[in-house]
């Protein structure tokens, strides 16, 4: 008996959400990713490890289509959320966009008030009939994003008046309001101090209940910490993808060993 | 100095103190640069109103009118066509005739009638018809001098000078000094320049009819200016796709902006008046061609601003499932806004001062009338000043410092209200 | 390329095989006071022991010092924690040589009985294994550590055959149950020692091979 058998027999049962076969990613005549087969799984966090350039960010914006925006960038191969694949001719980018959302490196508050932040979403996307309904998904968004007791009476205050790490939040929340069923973070806590990084990572534990969550991330404590499955990309491949206490304490290609161990030179 | 570091040396030292000096010099040629501009710049500004400023006076006299009803109303109908068609210019030369008895001979009544403007006619009737029961009484009407009166009282003649070498002679000079002596010549805020259309007399000219005329080019400018330049600077960044074609389009939108604005009027001149047959002299050509030299400063201007929006907000607003309308709509143009606004305001500024592509269009035409719209012959205030400085006339000098004096507030107007707009919606990211 | 964390496990791995030359040390002083019948030697034994102590703090400190600063991942933490795991086990060994060194010093105020033939066998396959597993862990080899398992079952047939012997010995001549019983206690603590060993052995398996082997008969009997 092993380590990670051991593991694995307590693992629960899981559920894939998101897959990738054979995806390959291009930037005009050069290629980003190389044929990634990648199963992310329902209520789980997922973090991307990797050094930089290696296309976890790229794999990361091909989940919800963002470099559909870089004009250059070309994806072949297959991905699919819940069975469906998302490349397909005809599927509505926008509605995809909605169903998986998407929380960036850099906090990005829209230059509005708190409250216009989260409603923004749930309001081009219809999701609110009245004004109650729509000040009852705000009001749930920035308390499942932990936020709502700091900012309930200044809601109407500019979101880019808030500190690092409550904008960050504001993010989440604006992120949740649209009820997606996935959450994309390229490097939440890259810009935050400690202390509201904690804040983050607890928050994606309370998430993970009801989204499924993959993270980009440079701090692999922040990785071995919050996640449930790690994937680490080294120049455009998948070259090992497990279950995060095995990457962290038996990781076994020596290419994993090595980035994570820091022998990389 | 023993053990000191490297830093401490006294070679050191003197290097940092060639330092420091150098660097005093740098801030005082830059100070004295700056002094210089400002001098200059406040040289301008009192000269052009030192003499600009007495063009908003002018010197009236207060005359007595013998208004008889045999002359003016006849068969006292009261009918305003009937008391309009008077001969009120004879009935103020009757009332100087009256004044100034001892102005005998054809010349010397010419000379008197020389003091008075050929407005005063106009002003007696407006009065006339304003208040029918004057008729039949003597009536005491203030008149504005001529404008060779008027320098006189501004002190732009000097008595002591050989009479042939003034434009008024003794006589003439005496008829003033008795005016003045009595006390009805008065100095007066002239209305009439900011209230009349131009006119060949000094004295009546005003700017009004060339402000108008600048509005309506200027609403014109902006109408075709505006949109169009916001929209292809939104199309230019957020949707066209990067090849040759929209690259060649950016580099001549970069060079329209160079091109002499000369040109654009030749342009106008050939296209709009010769080929599409447009009106000439109209603030709608004037602002077609103001607004083709104006597009690529509106275009570059909404660029750069709708390039200064953080790409973050873009990716958050896709991210949310904004789609490229919403994105653009709802979050790059309002905060674009200030940064396009400013823009455009300053190149409506530049399109405000700009004379030589008008007069391509023939907006150098003498126009009288105020323009009713934007088809109407007009002439705009840079031209109008273009005119002015052309004229002969001494009074003009005046005349042309003042309209120049009422461009420069509404050029420095329109810059404070770029400078606010920005400073107001200026946002932090 | 040298990471900054290398420093810091070269000096812990310094320390365990520090603990371990000492502790092997002391275990054949203790065994040499047994056969030569020294008290001297013996008392050396309990003063060495202090060093072996001291140095199991100074490995708990530095593993400390080590897993909050460096936050070592993958093999880097698993010798931290397979060198937490050394130091106890060659800290009990100094202990067990203590505990046979005051059996030495019984036997010694004791009429001379000569230590049994098997007790001194057992003794060298004991010193072998630890030795054989201190090696293992020096050498980063995983093969000679599984040695180490295989040949710990002989060193326990070998204990059960002193215990059998002494018995006998002291149905035989009960008036030297007394040497026959620290007999039988020196066979338990080498049997222990070789335990010890056994341990190491598993944890040098841990570091190259991330697999833990320990209790894997036990657990695979059920």
């Amino acid at each position: 008996m092993t380590a990670t058998s051991a593991t694995q027999l307590r693992s629960p049962l899981y559920l894939t959400k998101l897959t990738t076969r054979d995806l390959d990613v291009f930037y005009g005549d050069k290629q980003a990713l190389f044929s990634v087969n990648l199963d992310i799984r329902k209520n789980q966090v997922t973090s991307l490890i990797g050094p930089s350039g290696c296309g976890k960010s790229t794999f990361l914006r091909c989940l919800n289509r963002m470099n559909d925006v870089i004009e250059s960038c070309r994806v072949e191969g297959k991905i699919t959320l819940d069975g469906e694949d998302i490349y397909r001719e005809g599927i509505d980018v926008v509605q995809l966009r909605a169903r998986i959302g998407m929380v960036f490196q850099k906090p990005n508050p829209f230059p509005k008030s708190i409250y216009e932040n989260v409603a923004y979403g749930a309001r081009i996307h219809g999701l609110a009939a009245s004004r109650p309904e729509l000040d009852e998904i705000v009001t749930s968004s920035l308390q499942r994003a932990g936020l709502f007791e700091e900012v309930k009476d200044r809601l109407e205050e500019p979101g880019t008046g808030l500190s690092g790490g409550q904008q960050q939040r504001l993010c989440i929340a604006r992120a949740i309001a649209v009820q997606p069923d996935v959450i994309l973070m390229d490097e939440p806590c890259s810009a935050l101090d400690p202390i509201a990084t904690a804040r983050i990572e607890e928050l994606m534990e309370e998430l993970r209940e009801n989204y499924t969550i993959v993270i980009v991330t440079h701090s692999m404590q922040q990785a071995a910490r919050v996640s449930q499955r790690t994937a680490f990309f080294h120049l455009g491949i998948v070259v090992e993808e497990g279950e995060t206490p095995q990457i962290f304490t038996d990781p076994k290609d020596p290419r994993t060993r090595d980035y994570i161990t820091g022998r990389f030179g | 100095m023993t053990e000191g570091s490297l830093h401490t040396s006294d070679a050191a030292a003197r290097k940092l103190r060639k330092r420091y000096a150098a660097e005093r010099r740098f801030r005082l040629y830059g100070a004295c640069a700056i002094g210089l501009a400002m001098g200059a710049l406040v040289l301008l500004l009192v000269t052009i109103a030192w003499r600009g400023v007495p063009a908003f006076f002018g010197h009236e006299v207060t005359i007595d009118v013998d208004l008889d009803a045999a002359l003016i109303d006849p068969e006292g109908t009261g009918d305003p066509e009937v008391l309009g068609r008077a001969d009120y210019s004879g009935l103020v030369k009757q009332a100087l005739r009256a004044e100034f008895p001892d102005a005998q001979g054809r010349r010397e009544k010419r000379r008197l009638y020389a003091l008075i403007s050929n407005g005063a006619a106009y002003a007696l009737r407006d009065q006339v018809l304003a208040d029918r029961t004057v008729v039949g009484t003597t009536f005491r009407v203030r008149v504005p001098l001529s404008a060779d009166a008027d320098i006189y009282f501004k002190g732009g003649v000097d008595a002591a000078s050989a009479e042939g070498d003034r434009r008024l002679n003794d006589d003439q000079i005496r008829w003033l000094d008795r005016w003045a002596a009595l006390g009805k010549v008065e100095n007066r805020f002239a209305r009439r320049f900011f209230v009349g259309g131009d006119s060949r007399e000094p004295e009546l000219a005003g700017i009004y009819g060339a402000l108008v005329g600048s509005l309506w080019t200027l609403a014109v400018t902006l109408l075709l200016s505006f949109p169009l330049g916001v929209a292809a600077a939104v199309y230019l960044e957020e949707f066209a796709p990067t090849n040759r074609l929209t690259d060649f389009v950016e580099v001549n939108i970069n060079n329209l902006a160079a091109v002499p604005s000369i040109v654009f009027g030749l342009l106008g001149l050939a296209v709009f008046l010769n080929f599409l047959e447009l009106p000439r002299s109209a603030p709608l050509v004037g602002g077609m061609v103001l607004a083709l030299m104006t597009l690529p400063t509106v275009i570059i201007a909404s660029r750069s601003a709708i390039m200064a929006v953080p790409p973050s907000i873009r990716e958050a607003a896709l991210g949310v499932g904004a789609s490229p309308l919403q994105v653009v709509s709802h979050h790059v143009l309002p905060l674009a806004l200030p940064g396009i606004l400013t823009g455009t305001i300053i190149g409506m500024a530049r399109a405000l001062g700009e004379t030589a592509p008008l007069l391509m269009i023939g907006m150098v035409a003498f126009i009288v009338d105020v323009p009713e719209g934007p088809t109407s012959p007009a002439t705009v205030l840079p031209v109008q000043i273009f005119l002015w400085a052309d004229s002969p006339e001494r009074a003009f000098v005046a005349k042309t410092s003042g309209a120049i004096l009422v461009l420069l507030t509404f050029l420095v107007a329109m810059n404070l209200v770029a400078v606010v707009l920005r400073s107001r919606f200026e946002r932090r990211w | 390329m040298t990471r900054i964390v290398d420093p810091v496990l070269d000096d812990l791995r310094q320390k365990i095989l520090r603990m371990g030359s000492l502790a092997e040390a002391i275990l054949e002083k203790s065994l040499q006071a047994v056969w030569k019948r020294d008290p001297a030697l013996a008392r050396e034994v309990r003063i060495d022991d202090l060093e072996i102590d001291r140095l199991d703090l100074a490995v708990d400190e530095a593993v400390l010092r080590a897993l909050a600063t460096q936050a070592p991942v993958a093999d880097d933490l698993r010798s931290v924690l397979a060198i937490k795991m050394m130091a106890t086990d060659l800290e009990r060994v100094g202990d067990l040589a203590r505990n046979i060194a005051k059996s030495a010093l019984r036997l010694a105020e004791r009429p001379e009985v000569p230590a049994p033939e098997k007790l001194q066998i057992l003794a060298d396959e004991s010193r072998r294994l630890l030795r054989r597993a201190l090696d293992s862990f020096s050498d980063h080899d995983a093969e000679r550590a599984a040695i180490v398992l295989d040949d710990d079952d002989q060193v326990d047939e070998r204990h059960d055959e002193v215990i059998r012997a002494a018995i006998d010995e002291i149905s035989d001549h009960p008036e030297l149950t007394s040497q026959e019983v620290d007999f039988i206690l020196i066979a338990k603590h080498l049997e222990r020692v070789a335990d010890h060993a056994t341990n190491i052995a598993e944890d040098v398996i841990m570091v190259t091979e991330a697999r833990n082997v320990k209790h894997a008969s036990k657990l695979a009997e059920g």
